[in-house]
């Protein structure tokens, strides 16, 4: 879920300009940050863009950084802490392999 | 309790060492043999206009003063408790790396003069030690659409409604990245938009949040 950016040049707490970049202020900008994003990091699960209303990141509380895990139900399974300090991966991995287990026709 | 002090002792001095190797590598001699006090005072000192850049601050000087809140010049075993408390923002009584970086750059950014100085539309100055300045949402080079975007958004994320463990995920409905992996098990609606209520009943969903920076 790629979102609003955290460190933007022209943010409050930017990252040195060599390092970031400008906030973007369209969904046309905003997929070519997400682009260059997945590429850099050599992301390969799918990616989505949340809307300029910021409308994910809000209702999940997403920024700058969160991990979910939502059961086959559509109920939240695990939600980590806001990040960057609560993004624990490996407490998601842990709450996701008891998923499975409990149902194991449910793999990803 | 007491290895704890003193794992944490020896990780704050460390990690204030090798700030200041980095940062005050101009730092003058005398101020290493200063009372802890009287190098805060010089600090300050330096907050001046005139000053520039992060390499004449003094983050030890400035992390004393903050574990030594009477300012009796001696660090007591119940302050040292009092700091860790501050600090130990998960609660586990202990301190960890994260939380121990987390507040060295919140030292680093307060001392820094100038966060708020005019700067360029071009913005972020680089600095050399990967630390990150604050600014105020007048500040030239902040956009005043995207600082006041993030506010609401840092608030969202402190508020109480967010759906915790059992309660309904919110839908959405976004655009998939065009050449980013799109498995069999993800299925874009009649618009090519992607919905969460749609990728349910087969497969339990993990949502990364993240931006590029």
């Amino acid at each position: 879920m790629y979102i609003r950016e955290a460190h933007p040049i022209d943010g409050l707490s930017p990252l040195p300009a060599s390092r970031s970049v400008n906030d973007p202020k369209n969904l046309l900008e905003r997929t070519e940050v997400a682009s260059s994003c997945a590429k850099k990091l050599n992301f390969t699960m799918p990616m989505l863009i949340d809307d300029m209303k910021d409308s994910t990141a809000r209702n999940y509380g997403g920024y700058p950084d969160r991990l979910y895990l939502v059961g086959k139900d559509g109920k939240v399974v695990y939600q980590g802490g806001p990040g960057p300090r609560g993004f624990k991966p490996d407490e998601l991995e842990e709450e996701l392999k008891k998923v499975l287990e409990a149902s194991p026709s449910g793999k990803k | 309790m007491r290895d704890l002090n003193i794992r944490f002792i020896a990780a704050a001095t460390l990690s204030c060492l090798v700030l200041q190797a980095g940062l005050s590598a101009q730092e003058d001699a005398p101020g290493a043999k200063d009372g802890e006090k009287k190098s805060a005072e010089r600090v300050e000192d330096r907050q001046g206009p005139e000053t520039s850049g992060a390499r004449r601050i003094n983050p030890m000087a400035k992390l004393l003063e903050l574990m030594d809140p009477d300012g009796d010049g001696t660090i007591t075993a119940s302050e040292l408790d009092g700091f860790i408390a501050k600090l130990d923002s998960d609660g586990d009584k202990r301190v960890n790396d994260d939380e121990l970086r987390v507040r060295m750059r919140a030292i680093l950014s307060a001392l820094r003069p100038g966060s708020s100085g005019g700067r360029s539309a071009s913005g972020g100055r680089s600095r050399g030690s990967g630390g990150r300045q604050r600014r105020s949402i007048d500040d030239p080079g902040v956009s005043r659409e995207s600082a006041e975007a993030s506010n609401v958004l840092k608030q969202a994320t402190r508020s109480g409604g967010l759906p915790g463990p059992g309660d309904r995920a919110p839908d959405f409905r976004l655009s998939l990245l065009e050449g980013s992996a799109a498995p069999d098990y993800v299925k874009p609606d009649e618009k090519g938009l992607i919905r969460l209520s749609q990728h349910q009943d087969k497969k339990p969903v993990v949502l990364i949040f993240g931006s590029y920076t």
